[in-house]
């Protein structure tokens, strides 16, 4: 540990602020840069220890944001499940949040399983459950919770060129249907309206690069946004209208990069971001991200403010911070005050409350 | 964590910072989800578990020695990692393994290499170097028939190369000790040929088809 235990409680118990003045832009295309940095500093961050014991991996929030959720068995006799601690209770003691283990709908109301190697949904309210003819395939669930959508991959041939076959039901599994094929790549998320889907991969084998594409799963139409090679780690804005992807080792490294796509507009052009690292989406307009900067004393927490292009600098990397996230595990909370990570000095789970 | 550092006697397989102009951590040692998935197929050489670390970088990148040495074996197929492979004694007693590269490395068996050397180039298993270009390194012992956690051997700031990258997210869970082999540091040393260690009796994510 790079500081010691104490130093470490003392930050959840007073809260430790993280450095909050720096400001850039950091849109590299197509966005002016847009006024000055506040003229009064933004509050500190606060950081609270929520589990001690080097407790847990892989946290997430509620769906109301008000619990940190971690699959867990906290002790021999306890049984495995997700498990919570209140983000008012920092290191009380987890309470069993539910045994299903997800993953879950975005609401939390509907847990997928596998049971004798068949896809079984299970509504939590009153445990029913009910069994997708897929073939034991993981489903996504759309945001209204109402639709599910799998892929049938072929298991042969390259990666970037193996059959992907779409298909799209009912939560409750009628209407199962074929609605698209690509080739290397597949379902990137729902769109909001639980009617589009965004897809990658190239339309037909013979085609010379994939394809970003929204598909309406009703119409059956796709409609072709950007060419891509190598698009990964795509994150859907919460109202749909962004896409933040990153390309990386493309053969034209002038492609490669973090990148926001604009959903909405009917020949969109991807637009470099000024920096490469993780990202998160805050709310609609913001998006949360860190640098990659390996050897760094600390992670720092930046936000984007999309319409201004305008960046500023939550949390400053710091020897003396919990911010050192491990296992990339964080998440942001729905409403977007809150992130949960993984602290790498101490493997605990830390809460940030975001000014 | 500073004890994770302890051991780190290696240096990375390249002599670029990683970025996405050059190389990223594609899949950790240790028992990732994905390497679960393949652990009776492509994995059950190192007891179900992915063996070695990957490195993600296009076809071509300049591989480099991790540590001073002498080349033990030019494309061994028997240890895998095709289409050419690389194996390096290091007076330390370990020996590096480089896999998936592009072409036979212009070295001879007995040959001495040093540190940050360039030994090989990327390549693709798949052959297209459009699949899945990539390195995969592993650290073994003398007598080639145990890996050890690389992570804890290789000088680097793992967690932050976990932050983006990685296609194998998240290890694998036994659900009886939903806790054990949660991070890069504690991923267990295997033996090749001994049974698999990872067919839980209950595990998660499920064991999808």
């Amino acid at each position: 540990m790079s500081k010691p235990f104490a130093f470490l409680v003392a930050c959840a118990l007073m809260g430790y602020a993280g450095a909050a003045a720096a400001v850039s832009n950091e849109v590299a295309q197509a966005r002016p840069a847009a006024g000055a940095p506040a003229s009064a500093p933004r509050p500190s961050p606060t950081f609270a220890q929520m589990t001690d014991g080097g407790c847990c991996a892989q946290p997430f929030f509620s769906a109301d944001g008000r619990y940190v959720l971690f699959l867990d068995k906290p002790a021999a006799t306890a049984p495995v499940g997700i498990w919570a601690v209140a983000v008012d209770a920092p290191l009380s003691p987890p309470t069993l949040f539910t045994e299903r283990l997800g993953p879950f709908s975005r609401d939390l109301s509907l847990a997928l399983d596998l049971q004798d190697g068949q896809t079984v949904i299970e509504r939590l309210r009153d445990g029913k459950r009910w069994t997708i003819n897929n073939g034991g395939r993981p489903v996504i669930f759309s945001p209204d919770s109402r639709r599910i959508a799998w892929t049938v991959v072929q298991e042969v041939g390259g990666f970037d060129a193996r059959r992907a076959q779409i298909y799209v039901a009912d939560v409750d599994g009628r209407r199962a249907r074929l609605v698209a094929t690509r080739f290397g790549g597949g379902p990137l998320g729902w769109l909001p309206d639980s009617r589009r889907l965004l897809v990658g991969g190239r339309a037909s084998r013979s085609d010379p690069s994939p394809t970003l594409a929204i598909l309406d799963v009703d119409a059956g139409a796709v409609r072709p946004l950007v060419a891509v090679e190598r698009l990964r780690g795509a994150a859907i804005s919460p109202d749909g209208r962004m896409l933040a992807y990153f390309v990386a080792q493309a053969r034209d490294a002038a492609q490669n990069g973090v990148f926001l796509l604009d959903l909405t507009h009917p020949s969109p052009v991807p637009q470099r971001l000024n920096f490469f690292g993780a990202y998160r989406w805050r709310d609609a307009g913001r998006l949360l991200y860190i640098p990659l900067r390996p050897g760094a004393p600390g992670d720092e927490l930046w936000q984007l403010d999309v319409a201004t292009g305008r960046s500023e600098r939550l949390i400053a990397a710091d020897a003396g911070s919990p911010f050192k996230i491990a296992n990339g595990d964080w998440d942001v909370a729905r409403d977007g005050a809150k992130i949960v990570f993984l602290s790498a000095r101490d493997r605990n789970l830390w809460l940030v409350t975001l000014p | 964590m500073a004890q994770e550092k302890a051991g780190a006697v290696f240096g990375l397989p390249f002599a670029e910072p990683p970025g996405p102009d050059t190389w990223l951590l594609g899949q950790a040692y240790g028992n990732t989800t994905g390497a679960f998935a393949r652990r009776r197929e492509w994995y059950r050489a190192g007891q179900g578990i992915h063996f070695g670390i990957d490195f993600s970088a296009r076809c071509g990148t300049p591989i480099v020695a991790i540590g001073d040495g002498v080349v033990l074996k030019v494309d061994a197929p028997e240890h895998g990692s095709a289409p050419h492979n690389l194996l390096i004694a290091h007076p330390n007693g370990y020996v590096s393994l480089y896999g998936h590269l592009l072409e036979r490395p212009p070295l001879r068996v007995g040959q001495r290499v040093r540190r940050g050397e360039v030994i090989g180039l990327t390549g693709d298993p798949d052959l297209t170097c459009t699949s899945r270009p990539h390195l995969h390194l592993e650290i073994r012992d003398r007598t080639l028939g145990r890996a050890f956690n690389a992570h804890r051997l290789i000088d680097a700031d793992w967690d932050a190369l976990m932050l983006i990258g990685a296609f194998g997210r998240g290890f694998q869970r036994d659900l009886d000790d939903p806790r054990k082999w949660q991070t890069v540091f504690d991923q267990p040393d295997v033996r090749f040929g001994w049974p698999l260690i990872n067919e839980f009796r209950n595990t998660w994510p499920r064991d999808w088809n």
